[in-house]
């Protein structure tokens, strides 16, 4: 294996960007279930910040990002208040808000398996750490609303678009490849699949019996 | 045996056990009108009453105080055995738990908070571990019941005190850098709101839309330049 990356440090205005449109979509989540102020924070915050929270509390190095930073807090509070207050605009531009979280997934997968990476995690670790980092935040965000959550039920690919970029970064490092490279594959490879599947509602697959089509067909089906 | 950290409370530590005990019977009693079974009310009364402390641990990434000092684990259990008899003796007094709860509530956003500034984050990233200490308890015992979160929907100030007296905290600890009496001073006030807002029944609102209105402010300005 080649030797570890530092974890990545993406510039600045694409972390705040990542995190007020997740903050915005928190919110527009919360307003749709008529929650008030404070589920507006708190379910914002989720979509905003809990896939790293995770991330950071699995790999134990210390407070995580936006305890220790506080200009993220501050982005999210800005992209919730968004979200509170022009609502009714940002669910007509559902396709604007699409695009951004398709390309932002991307983002948030690279930045969890560099930062895996660096805390010298293996190739499996790795892609779990940075599958979390890229859909925690939705899960937390659907158990505080109390729902079931949306990752586990049919829909388009979000877990499966983030396993795939995840996976792409970590054979083209794995094989010795430009860590440039390795990080825009990555990014390129979750946010296409994840766009596609929005775009042309691609659904992932349900569990299929095989057991019945493997029994003797010794009774007519029907 | 490592020194222990014994939470940040200026307050004599038995505030503390005393606040898990109220958090926990609060969950143990709610698991009680559920329907829920020993391990039901059990569960339930550890999450709400150490919840919030075990999250603040996890979040400053240290070790949770609730497990090496093992008061706190019986101080929970104590809360369950007595949710688990005596339910319908304590719905008697669900204007007493109320006010326990304030209490307590109040003294876990001081904890939450103090503990954050002394871990050495700053002012903001404090307030919010400290609500999220403050209200976690019912947070979890709501997810755990599988209802939508008191906390989250509209209804009598709740996270939003927690959320006031965090900030109130962090001020006066700036200003005063006296904790006992900038504790004291915001559990009071933490207290006295939630009493008021209970009596005078002070309701957040679910969220508005504002986008109507900023839309017809730039619209009456297009037509008056028209």
């Amino acid at each position: 294996m080649p030797d570890t990356v530092q974890s990545l440090a993406l510039p600045s205005s694409i972390d705040a960007l990542a995190i007020t449109v997740g903050a915005i979509s928190g919110a527009l989540h919360a307003r749709r279930r008529h929650m008030d102020v404070m589920g507006i924070l708190v379910v914002a915050f989720c979509g905003a910040l809990g896939g790293g929270v995770i991330r950071d509390i699995l790999l134990v190095s210390g407070p995580p990002v936006f305890l220790t930073s506080s200009t993220f807090l501050l982005y999210a509070i800005v992209g919730a208040g968004f979200g509170w207050a022009f609502s009714r605009f940002f669910t007509k531009a559902t396709i604007l808000l699409e695009v951004i979280d398709g390309l932002f997934i991307g983002v948030w997968v690279l930045v969890g398996a560099t930062k895996a990476l660096g805390n010298g995690l293996g190739f499996g670790s790795v892609l779990l750490v940075a599958v979390i980092t890229a859909t925690g935040g939705g899960v937390l965000r659907d158990i505080f609303c109390g729902e079931q959550v949306s990752l586990l039920l049919p829909g388009q690919w979000l877990a499966f678009a983030a396993l795939m970029g995840a996976l792409t970064f970590m054979i083209v490092f794995w094989f010795g490849g430009e860590l440039f490279i390795a990080e825009l594959l990555c990014i390129v490879v979750a946010s296409t699949l994840r766009m596609v599947s929005t775009a042309f509602d691609l659904r992932t697959p349900m569990p299929m019996d095989l057991s019945r089509r493997f029994r003797a067909p010794a009774e007519p089906s029907h | 045996m490592p020194e222990v950290y014994t939470g940040a409370t200026a307050l004599p530590m038995w505030t503390l056990y005393l606040a898990v005990v109220v958090g926990g019977v609060a969950g143990a009693t709610y698991a009680a009108r559920r329907g829920f079974d020993v391990i039901g009310v059990l569960t339930l009364s550890i999450t709400a009453g150490l919840g919030g402390l075990l999250l603040r641990d996890i979040l400053l990434a240290r070790g949770p105080i609730v497990l090496r000092d093992t008061t706190f684990i019986w101080s929970a259990t104590a809360a369950a055995v007595l949710g688990f008899f005596f339910a319908g003796y304590i719905a008697r007094f669900d204007r007493a738990l109320l006010a326990l709860e304030a209490l307590a509530m109040g003294l876990l956003a001081t904890v939450g908070t103090d503990s954050a500034l002394r871990a050495g984050l700053g002012g903001l990233s404090a307030i919010a571990v400290g609500t999220i200490v403050a209200t976690a308890g019912p947070l979890f015992r709501d997810i755990l019941g599988g209802d939508a979160p008191q906390l989250l929907r509209p209804g009598v100030f709740l996270g939003i005190i927690a959320l006031g007296g965090s900030i109130l905290y962090v001020a006066l600890d700036a200003w005063t850098k006296q904790a006992l009496l900038s504790q004291i001073l915001v559990i009071l006030t933490v207290f006295g709101t939630r009493l008021a807002a209970l009596r005078l029944d002070l309701e957040t609102r679910s969220a508005e839309d504002v986008s109507d209105r900023v839309w017809s402010y730039w619209g009456r300005k297009d037509r008056g330049n028209a």
